[in-house]
């Protein structure tokens, strides 16, 4: 495919000097990287930041890349590694409803609700309040690698081999990890829906607070 | 058979696409029989649409490329080859390779024997050995270079590594004269087997030549001269013998020749001073051998003392001592056929 050059060609041209290759990796990456550090940053300014420093130490370190692997996962991984680590360094703010009244879920609470919940029956509780809204904060209530190893499977849709090399750890760890967080998110849904039943819909979204003003 | 909530559990695994065959095949077959499972099924598919629609992501901004190319240009003119410091330094197997590599390197420096580095005590004694025996090599090379120059006639002599050199060569002949020898006094006398004896460390042969002159001479060359203030009665005449050359005039050994020839600095050459008693023809000898400082660590011998086959006839008395005069060191020795109290007044007066 002579119009449509292979990420390891364009690589062997960029380490050969030729900066138009390396541009036409960003042209061909650049999207989906962005949506990935979004949707962990939830910033878009920052997020456009990262992707710009994920892109630039793809540049730096091109070298280090190993041909034989498939490009793009190598490339998620730097990209998810800055995410995450300007996650880490927000760590004196957590996420917090927008309400204070209104607790974050934790584990146990979701857990004791759901199993109020859980003899409704699947069915019943997703017709109760199935909108996008409650998903997503349930999407972000979760913790930062719970909330990494969904958007990588179901935004990118990644396998587990190569969530694995991205997040450094084994395939059978990635699994666990994966079935855990969907069972929390699911819990946490549920619990959404039926505080929205009762108290309504979270309005707002979160924010991040100082822990001064929990 | 997987029961129901096995099935709900294998069912996300299976819309991941990550599932082996063989449980695949066994969720399809479950599936296919079992309406609920067929239903939770269902479900998942929706939630998995759900999720995937409730987070969109907005579109990058206008110049992203660009901002990005850059950053790129302007960070570096291409990427790097090879591992930067900063990358280096962060890698934690760095600290253990770099003490291992420097223990190594201590490690073949202590115990390679291309290196001056000593540890052990073998080590150091035997460097010290080589160290002494190197310096004493240099040392006679030097000392016979500066007595070739001083000794011009004697350069011939140089062979005094072949062995003890025959007592006829010992004494004064004619042909070899040194420089230095005073001038004026040469009497082909003969030389007495006690002198002789003192000059070769053993009893002489007979009727050997030396050469002789006397102290005057001696003073006038600007020799250091040992003079006795007291001789036993009878004793006055007194002549003085030294050698061909400085290397093979002294007792004959070669460990006392070594000792002279570091004297040479100050140009002065062994000689004997004879005192003879002309009514009895006994005489007394007193051998004058310039020497270094006494080195404590050396043999007596080597510093010029009569060795063990030395030996006096039986009736002869001798006496060694260190002396020094006017900066030089000497090795005196005084022997004759006289008491050995009277032996010792002649040493004690000796000035």
């Amino acid at each position: 495919m002579k119009g449509y050059p292979k990420d390891q060609d364009l690589i062997q041209q960029t380490l050969a000097g030729d900066a138009r290759s390396f541009e036409n990796i960003v042209e061909r990456h650049q999207h989906a990287v962005f949506r990935l550090v979004y949707r962990l940053l939830k910033d878009r300014q920052e997020a456009e930041d990262v992707a710009q420093e994920a892109f630039l130490r793809c540049y730096q370190q091109l070298h280090r890349y190993d041909p034989s692997r498939p490009f793009t996962p190598w490339l998620y991984r730097i990209a998810t590694n800055l995410a995450l680590s300007r996650l880490r360094r927000r760590n004196r703010y957590r996420l917090v409803p927008w309400d204070p009244s209104n607790e974050s879920p934790d584990s146990k609470t979701a857990g004791r609700t759901c199993e109020g919940v859980l003899g409704a029956g699947p069915e019943e509780a997703w017709e109760i309040k199935e909108t996008k809204q409650e998903v997503l904060h349930a999407l972000k209530s979760l913790k930062p690698i719970d909330q990494t190893v969904i958007i990588l499977r179901y935004f990118e849709e990644l396998s587990y081999e190569e969530i694995a090399f991205i997040l450094r750890t084994t395939r059978n760890n990635i699994e666990v990890r994966i079935c855990r967080a969907r069972q929390r998110l699911r819990e946490l849904m549920k619990t959404v829906s039926m505080e929205g039943k009762h108290r309504g819909m979270w309005e707002g979204g979160i924010k991040s607070c100082s822990p001064a003003e929990k | 058979m997987l029961t129901c909530r096995e099935i709900a559990d294998l069912l996300d695994i299976y819309l991941d696409g990550e599932l082996d065959v063989g449980r695949c095949a066994a969720v399809l077959g479950h599936l296919k029989q079992c309406p609920s499972c067929s239903e939770l099924l269902s479900d998942r598919i929706r939630e998995t649409e759900m999720i995937l629609n409730s987070f969109p992501a907005p579109e990058l901004t206008p110049g992203f490329k660009e901002r990005v190319m850059a950053n790129v240009a302007a960070s570096a003119s291409r990427p790097r080859f090879f591992p930067s410091l900063g990358y280096l330094l962060s890698r934690p197997w760095l600290a253990p390779a770099l003490a291992g590599l420097i223990l190594l390197v201590s490690v073949y420096g202590v115990y390679s024997n291309n290196t001056n580095l000593l540890t052990t005590p073998k080590q150091v004694v035997k460097q010290a050995e080589q160290m002494k025996t190197s310096s004493s090599v240099v040392h006679h090379e030097d000392v016979s270079k500066i007595q070739a120059s001083s000794y011009p006639d004697a350069a011939s002599h140089n062979n005094s590594d072949a062995g003890p050199v025959a007592p006829e060569r010992l004494l004064i002949g004619a042909g070899s004269k040194p420089k230095e020898t005073p001038e004026g006094s040469r009497k082909g006398a003969e030389v007495s087997p006690q002198a002789r004896s003192l000059l070769h460390g053993k009893p002489a042969q007979s009727n050997a030549n030396g050469e002789t002159t006397s102290i005057r001479d001696l003073l006038r060359a600007g020799y250091v001269v040992f003079t006795p203030t007291y001789l036993p009665p009878g004793y006055g005449q007194e002549k003085v013998v030294f050698a061909a050359d400085a290397e093979e005039n002294t007792a004959g050994n070669t460990a006392g020749n070594r000792e002279t020839v570091k004297s040479t600095s100050h140009v002065q050459k062994p000689f004997v001073v004879i005192y003879t008693n002309p009514q009895t023809g006994s005489e007394i000898n007193l051998k004058v051998v310039p020497t270094s400082p006494y080195d404590f660590n050396e043999p007596a011998t080597a510093a010029g003392f009569p060795g063990p086959d030395e030996r006096l006839p039986e009736s002869e008395h001798s006496i060694t001592w260190y002396a020094e005069k006017d900066g030089i060191h000497f090795i005196l020795t005084l022997s004759g056929s006289l008491p050995l109290q009277e032996l010792k007044k002649v040493a004690d007066s000796i000035q």
